[in-house]
């Protein structure tokens, strides 16, 4: 370059010399160049314009179409735990696999002729090819159809349905399952994120925790009388993505995440499962057709403890049968027989109509009310309160309560609770029957005055005695924990302590349940053995339930057992539902660390440092 | 002084210096432009770190949900029961072989 420039520049240097300093100036082609970048740059801006002012939209669209996304990020529902902390329901994420049958059969074909006709030739090479797969031949939909457990011929039936576009082929399958349909790689195959309720105590807790749909709705329970709490809500958020799919911008967000409730029940699993164990197996060893029992704190009126029989798994949904699901503690009501007896013996104590020394004469073990007849299966002769109860007298309570005006009877019925909501604020829960009426014949009277004619449910008949336990207060019952509740005396304290002490004779020799002995522990208590009624009378099955509290001298728990239709020679309360009480009193209050007041203890001493 | 007039370059950095502050000021832009496309790209990668973190989070949180069932069906308290007396003979004890130990 600079020897060519170095060389040239004699020769041009002369010229220029002679001519001017400056070449020569075409002004035609300065205009023509200058017009030709002004129309360049003008037409650049213009269209620059035209993008960013006045149609900025289509290019933002597109843009936005390829990175903006919507997130949603999955509030699961929320854990049922007992008092202690363990979870009775647990919600993990599990999957629905769905079907587009249209984009199946795109690339299927599902008979012959359609797969022959799918045949392209190659204009090039001119060799043939199916552009479809014919169903029948793949490998991949046996294998599908194998891991979702449904049949070949429901599943090809489901892809084959005209004008379908969506079908769910399986919900509540997890993880593992997913990742193998993934890697099937079939067409027209997706998977959905949803959520799977799972309940590690199976059927010990299913009727009081109840069951959700496959939406993850309450659909019994627990479940269903707090679903709005339990359930959280999916959070749905806008963000921009890159190429490779990371987030690289929040934009905004669509619906708060809400967090789900986690809810604390007052029930004590330890309990619980044993509470459910010897109910189940007293009702299996009497041929029972249900039974039921409920464990309450009497001082807080929490519920320690409430399992029924017939229970199911909630984990396999084909056991779901609508009678198994029931929580017949609050829902089934029965007529409570002589378990009603001691409140009888308190109302006589509260209008003043007894005092506890009072004798009275049960002979000749019958008598006549208006033409029909009471009865005891033995003459006891002349006993006194304690003794009454201990002997379940019949006559002896009919007496008492014939000196009660029947409003008086029934105030005290409803001042133990009976006839009116426990509290405990579950769905489906029954009040019984407490029958208001203003006529009512001795008879009537006397048969109301050991149970009959009026209903309650095991959860009633436990809160009844929960008063007697806790010096007539009475606490609304709860399964939710929380703050505790202030009482309400609605019973003399005096009068339910009496009341408390007589009861104790019923487990001692010659009471009628000396198997709710609990070892080391006073217990007080009262059977009930009552005929179940029928249409026209009352027919041949009964009802045995036990009603209980323990340790006598400072009662902590009342527990009622109610065991529905035992057949077979014993179906004495005593001999079928006592033997559950005495059972689950003794875990309860060894669990619960309830010191013994039997007196005749081991007793040791340790300083403390 | 005519080559130097003939000097394109030179010409051009007089009437640079002339407009010396418009030159630092475009300088200036010039920067902040790149150091707004940096701060941009850090932001991204923060977000999708966070991202990322959040993933593994809820990731964590299923592991653990799972372990908890799988927990609580090993200890549940009837198999317990059944284990320990069926297969370590042990007995809740009773009134004859327990000692109460009070502490004062």
């Amino acid at each position: 370059m600079n020897r060519k420039r170095s060389t040239s520049r004699p020769k041009a240097g002369p010229q220029t010399r002679k001519k001017k300093v400056y070449p020569t100036y075409s002004s035609g082609r300065y205009i023509f160049v200058a017009v030709t970048i002004s129309l360049i740059a003008v037409a650049l801006i213009s269209r620059l314009a035209f993008i960013q002012i006045l149609e900025p939209e289509y290019l933002t669209n597109e843009a936005d179409k390829r990175s903006l996304r919507v997130t949603s990020s999955v509030a699961h529902r929320g854990n049922i735990e007992d008092r202690n902390g363990e979870e009775l329901a647990i919600s993990v994420p599990a999957y629905a696999i769905w079907v587009d049958p249209k984009e199946v059969k795109k690339h299927f074909a599902f008979t012959k002729d359609e797969w022959e006709n799918s045949v392209v030739v190659n204009p090039k090479t001119g060799l043939e090819r199916h552009t479809k797969k014919f169903f029948y031949e793949s490998k991949k939909w046996p294998a599908l159809a194998e891991v979702l457990d449904i049949p070949m011929a429901e599943l090809a039936k489901t892809l084959q349905k005209p004008r379908s576009r969506f079908a769910y082929l399986k919900r509540q399958v997890n993880d593992p399952v997913v990742q193998y349909v993934k890697q099937l790689k079939l067409s027209g195959i997706a998977s959905q994120l949803e959520s799977h309720r799972f309940y590690p105590t199976g059927e010990i807790n299913a009727n009081i925790l109840g069951l959700t749909d496959l939406d993850a709705q309450g659909i019994e329970g627990i479940e269903k009388s707090y679903n709005d709490y339990l359930e959280g809500q999916t959070g749905k958020r806008r963000v921009r993505k890159d190429r490779l799919g990371n987030v690289i911008d929040d934009i905004e967000v669509l619906k708060e995440k809400k967090l789900a409730g986690n809810l604390q029940l007052t029930i004590d699993q330890r309990i619980q499962a044993v509470a459910y164990s010897e109910l189940k197996r007293a009702v299996k060893m009497n041929n029972a057709t249900s039974g039921s029992i409920v464990v309450i704190d009497i001082h807080s009126g929490e519920i320690f403890a409430m399992a029924n029989y017939p229970s199911f798994n909630p984990n396999d949904r084909n056991q779901y049968q609508a009678y198994k699901l029931r929580n017949r503690a609050i829902t089934d009501t029965f007529e409570p027989g002589s378990t009603v007896k001691p409140l009888v013996v308190a109302s006589a104590l509260i209008h003043h109509k007894t005092n506890v020394d009072e004798v009275i004469d049960t002979s000749p073990g019958w008598m006549n009310l208006g033409g029909r007849r009471v009865r005891d299966s033995h003459n006891y002769g002349k006993m006194h309160l304690g003794k009454i109860l201990k002997k379940s007298s019949n006559i002896g309570v009919s007496k008492l309560a014939l000196r009660l005006k029947p409003e008086e009877l029934q105030q005290t019925f409803a001042d133990f609770g009976l006839g009116n909501d426990t509290g405990i604020g579950l769905i489906g829960e029954s009040v019984g029957r407490l029958p208001i009426r203003h006529r009512w014949s001795d008879f009537e009277l006397a048969t109301m005055s050991f149970g009959y004619g009026i209903t309650a449910t095991t959860l009633q008949l436990a809160k009844a005695y929960g008063i007697l336990g806790s010096g007539g207060v009475q606490y609304p019952l709860s399964i939710i924990k929380g703050a505790k509740q202030p009482g309400e005396q609605v019973i003399p304290e005096n009068i339910a302590r009496e009341v408390v002490e007589m009861m104790e004779g019923v487990s001692e020799k010659g009471g009628t349940a000396p198997k709710a002995k609990v070892d080391g522990y006073r217990i007080a208590g009262k059977t009930g053995t009552s005929r179940k009624a029928e249409a026209g009378g009352y027919g041949d099955d009964y009802v045995a339930v036990f009603a209980g509290l323990a340790p006598a001298t400072r009662p902590r728990f009342s527990i009622a057992v109610m065991i529905n239709e035992p057949q077979g020679d014993r179906y004495y309360a005593g001999d079928v539902a006592a033997p559950v009480f005495s059972e689950v009193m003794k875990s309860t209050l060894l669990l619960t660390h309830v010191l013994p007041d039997g007196g005749d203890e081991s007793y040791t001493y340790l300083e403390a440092k | 002084m005519v080559a130097s007039r003939d000097n394109l370059l030179l010409i051009i950095l007089a009437d640079l210096r002339h407009n010396v502050i418009l030159v630092i000021l475009g300088i200036m832009i010039l920067i902040s432009a790149l150091y707004n496309i940096y701060v941009t790209h850090e932001t991204r990668e923060l977000v999708t770190k966070k991202e990322y973190l959040s993933q593994q989070k809820d990731n964590l949180m299923i592991e653990w949900r799972n372990l908890l069932i799988e927990e609580h069906t090993l200890d549940e308290h009837s198999r317990i029961r059944s284990v320990a007396g069926d297969q370590l003979s042990m007995a809740q004890p009773t009134k004859k072989n327990s000692v109460l130990v009070e502490i004062r």
